[in-house]
C-alpha cells in the first residue's frame, strides 16, 4: 500500500492539532492531543494491521493531512 | 423566531467576572463590544473565568428550556473587528463565545455547576486568523478547555451544535452532552470553510461532569482573555473587541418519549 493508494482511493481524513487542559483547585494540568477524523477503507485498514510496512504507511498518510 | 442576539445588557442577565478581565461592555446595534480592562493579572484559559453573561434559556413562545426535555441549540459566533493591544506577548489574547450551564450564577463554581461552552480565540491579528476554544464541566469538580490549532486566515464566523440529552438530569449519563463546531469566512465569501479543521466535535465523556439537574438550562456568553496577563497602564492600549453571539433554539417541552413499545 502506498500514500497514493490512499490518495486515490476512497478513504478519507481530517486531523488537526489540539491544546487540552485541566484546572482543579486551581491546579492545571497540560497536554497536546492529535485529532483524527476518518474514514478507512477497510481493506486498507485490514492491510495496514497486517504489515509493519502499510501500518507506517497509513500513519505517515494521517500525518501528511494534520492541519493540511 | 429563528436567530436571537444575545444582549449582555438584557434585564433578565447574570453578570460576573470573577478576574476582572473587562471594564466595560455595550450593545452597539446588536453587536457587542467590550472594552478590555487597564490591567488584569489573572492568566486564566477556562472561558468560565472570564467575564459571563447569563440569561434562562427560553423557546420561541418564551416559555423556559429544561434539561429534561429534548432542545437543539445553534450557536453563531462572530469576530468583527479589534482595537487596541492584544494577541502579542503580555496582551489579551481576544476570546468570546457562548455555552449552557446550569446555574446562573457562580459559574467558575467547578463542583457545584456543570457547563460545556465553544466559541473562538484570536490568535493571528494579522490573518484574522481563529482558534476554536472550548471548555466543559470536567470529573465532578474540575474544568477542562481544549484550544484547537490555529485555523487559516478568514476564520471569523463560527458556528456550533449542541447535542443534549435525554439522558441528562435524573437520568445523568455520558456521552449525552456533545458540541460540534465549525469555522470559516463571512457570508460576502460564501462562507469559506477552513480546510485544517473540519470540525470540532467535543464531548462529555464521564457520567459525574454530565447535567445532573432537570430544571432550567441557563444561556451564558463569555468574553476575556485566553491566557496571558497584561497591565496598560504606563503603555499600550486596552483592546475593544466587537463581536455578535447568535443563537437559534428549537425546544418541545412535552418531552423526548421513546418507550421502545
Amino acid at each position: 500500500m502506498t500514500q497514493d493508494d490512499l490518495n486515490n482511493g476512497r478513504s478519507e481524513a481530517n486531523v488537526y492539532d489540539t491544546d487540552v487542559a485541566t484546572s482543579t483547585n486551581g491546579v492545571t494540568d497540560q497536554w497536546d492531543v492529535v485529532n483524527v477524523r476518518a474514514n478507512i477503507v477497510s481493506t486498507q485498514w485490514d492491510a495496514a494491521l497486517a504489515s509493519a510496512d502499510d501500518a507506517l504507511v497509513l500513519v505517515q498518510w494521517l500525518q501528511s493531512k494534520r492541519n493540511s | 423566531m429563528g436567530w436571537r442576539n444575545f444582549d449582555p445588557l438584557a434585564a433578565d442577565v447574570v453578570a460576573e467576572d470573577p478576574n476582572s478581565m473587562l471594564a466595560s461592555i455595550a450593545n452597539t446595534g446588536g453587536n457587542i463590544v467590550a472594552t478590555f480592562a487597564t490591567a488584569c493579572n489573572v492568566d486564566t484559559e477556562h472561558p468560565t473565568n472570564f467575564a459571563v453573561y447569563a440569561i434562562p434559556l427560553t423557546n420561541n413562545y418564551g416559555e423556559p428550556v429544561n434539561f429534561a426535555e429534548p432542545f437543539s441549540l445553534l450557536t453563531q459566533i462572530e469576530f468583527i473587528s479589534a482595537t487596541g493591544d492584544h494577541s502579542g506577548n503580555a496582551q489579551p489574547e481576544l476570546a468570546w463565545g457562548l455555552g449552557i450551564c446550569e446555574n446562573a450564577t457562580d459559574i467558575d463554581n467547578q463542583t457545584t455547576n456543570k457547563w460545556i461552552c465553544h466559541g473562538l480565540s484570536q490568535g493571528n491579528v494579522t490573518n484574522n486568523q481563529h482558534s476554536m476554544l472550548q471548555s466543559k464541566s470536567y470529573g465532578g469538580n474540575s474544568s477542562q478547555r481544549s484550544y484547537t490549532s490555529n485555523m487559516g486566515a478568514n476564520t471569523g464566523l463560527c458556528h456550533a451544535r449542541y447535542y443534549i440529552g435525554p439522558a441528562v438530569g435524573t437520568n445523568e449519563d455520558c456521552e449525552s452532552v456533545a458540541v460540534a463546531g465549525t469555522a470559516g469566512d463571512y457570508s460576502g465569501n460564501n462562507y469559506t470553510k477552513d480546510t485544517s479543521i473540519s470540525y470540532d466535535y467535543y464531548d462529555i465523556a464521564q457520567n459525574n461532569s454530565v447535567f445532573d439537574e432537570d430544571g432550567q438550562v441557563y444561556l451564558f456568553a463569555w468574553v476575556g482573555s485566553y491566557g496571558n496577563t497584561w497591565d496598560f497602564s504606563s503603555s499600550g492600549t486596552a483592546p475593544v473587541l466587537t463581536c455578535r453571539l447568535r443563537y437559534l433554539v428549537q425546544h418541545d417541552p412535552a418531552g423526548w418519549g421513546g418507550t421502545g413499545t
